[in-house]
């Protein structure tokens, strides 16, 4: 799981990280090994949408939204022509020369069209998720490519896969743009890891509001965090049970309101 | 927000944390139970939805706590996100009970009555 989490941006990763693992662990024990992979490949196409996505909130997302189906059916037609190109090249081949870069051609051809037709038929998910395998796989035809003058014939593909990509992030993202997540908005220090405060010091501001359900005690409390953008009002609750505290209070940037401290 | 119905994703995960609040994987059980097995979170996914309702100001993180050195957050609906589920239970409500009743009335069973 450390691996998939490196995937992620380093502050989406400090934020919500443990939890992603937390939550991946859950989902995966006792789980069988094709379970365990569909949640691997959510996981990294998440991240991969964490670091390339625009969201659709802007107008560059919103455009390329709108241009994601013909995005789609432009590289499948491309992968088409690309595979019917190879396979004569294929036949006629005599050596391993000859017929190594069409055997790439054609692979990643085909891949990509199978990209694009789960795509079509509603599996953007994995549709999408073949290309990152589709250019790891053509890496090697790129370097055969620069040496035969063949790299303008992966250049379109290629590009068309990756806005392929960057429309469907646009399509599942439809929130605004950037992180926007009012704890990296806030003049605390990004990345931060939260601070936190014991249930004792905090209660003696707070008060017990009520009792019940579950014969716990509530304590309920605000914390009002004003940052250059707004100002934002924060209810906690803290529930103990006898002398044992089930949780603690935590701010997420790192310090605590003077008025409670 | 705007008038358009809620996308059933955010549907079921506003509906999954409107009684109690609830961390990542519990959501994602309590999203299978509700659609009754038709819709599954994985991981990425569900992570991907609670960032965009924090965003939109929908949810708010209830509270935080730390778990064998992990911190966990549970999540709850923020007054706007209360709002908005229930404008949309509404609605669904309004549009079923006219269904219901249309069908109701019995009516056009496809044969043509002279």
């Amino acid at each position: 799981m450390s691996a998939l989490l490196r995937l992620y941006p380093a502050v989406y990763r400090r934020e919500f990280g443990d939890e992603i693992a937390d939550s991946y662990r859950e989902a995966t024990a006792g789980a069988g090994r094709p379970a365990r992979l569909r949640e691997a490949v959510d996981v990294v196409c998440h991240a991969l949408r964490r670091r390339l996505g625009p969201g659709s909130a802007g107008r560059a997302g919103r455009f390329l939204a709108a241009l994601a189906p013909f995005a789609v059916i432009a590289l499948a037609v491309n992968a088409m022509t690309w595979t019917r190109l190879s396979v004569p090249a294929l036949r006629t081949g005599r050596q391993i020369d000859d017929i190594g870069p069409s055997v790439l051609m054609g692979a990643a051809g085909l891949a990509m069209l199978l990209g694009a037709v789960l795509a079509l038929t509603g599996r953007w998910a994995v549709g999408v998720c073949t290309a990152p395998e589709v250019l790891l796989a053509g890496l090697p035809f790129v370097v055969l490519g620069a040496f035969s003058g063949l790299l303008d014939l992966l250049l379109l593909p290629a590009l068309g896969l990756l806005l392929a990509a960057s429309t469907t992030v646009a399509v599942r993202r439809r929130s605004s743009a950037g992180s926007g997540l009012w704890t990296q908005k806030g003049p605390g220090p990004r990345g931060r890891p939260c601070g936190t405060r014991s249930l004792t010091r905090w209660s003696e501001n707070a008060g017990l509001e009520w009792d019940r359900p579950n014969h716990t005690e509530v304590h309920r409390t605000t914390v009002q965090r004003t940052t250059a953008q707004r100002t934002t009002v924060h209810r906690r609750e803290v529930r103990r049970a006898g002398a044992r505290c089930s949780s603690r209070f935590v701010t997420t940037d790192g310090s605590w309101p003077a008025s409670n401290g | 927000m705007n008038d358009q119905p809620l996308r059933e994703p955010t549907l079921l995960i506003l509906t999954a944390i409107a009684d109690a609040p609830r961390h990542g994987y519990a959501i994602a059980q309590e999203v299978e139970k509700i659609s009754e097995g038709r819709t599954k979170m994985r991981t990425g996914t569900l992570y991907g939805a609670l960032e965009r309702l924090l965003e939109q100001e929908l949810i708010v993180v209830h509270d935080e706590e730390v778990v064998d050195g992990c911190r966990r957050r549970s999540y709850t609906l923020a007054p706007r996100g209360r709002e908005v589920l229930a404008t949309e239970a509404a609605r669904i409500a309004r549009t079923a009970r006219e269904a219901t009743r249309r069908l109701e009335l019995g009516g056009f069973d496809g044969a043509v009555t002279a």
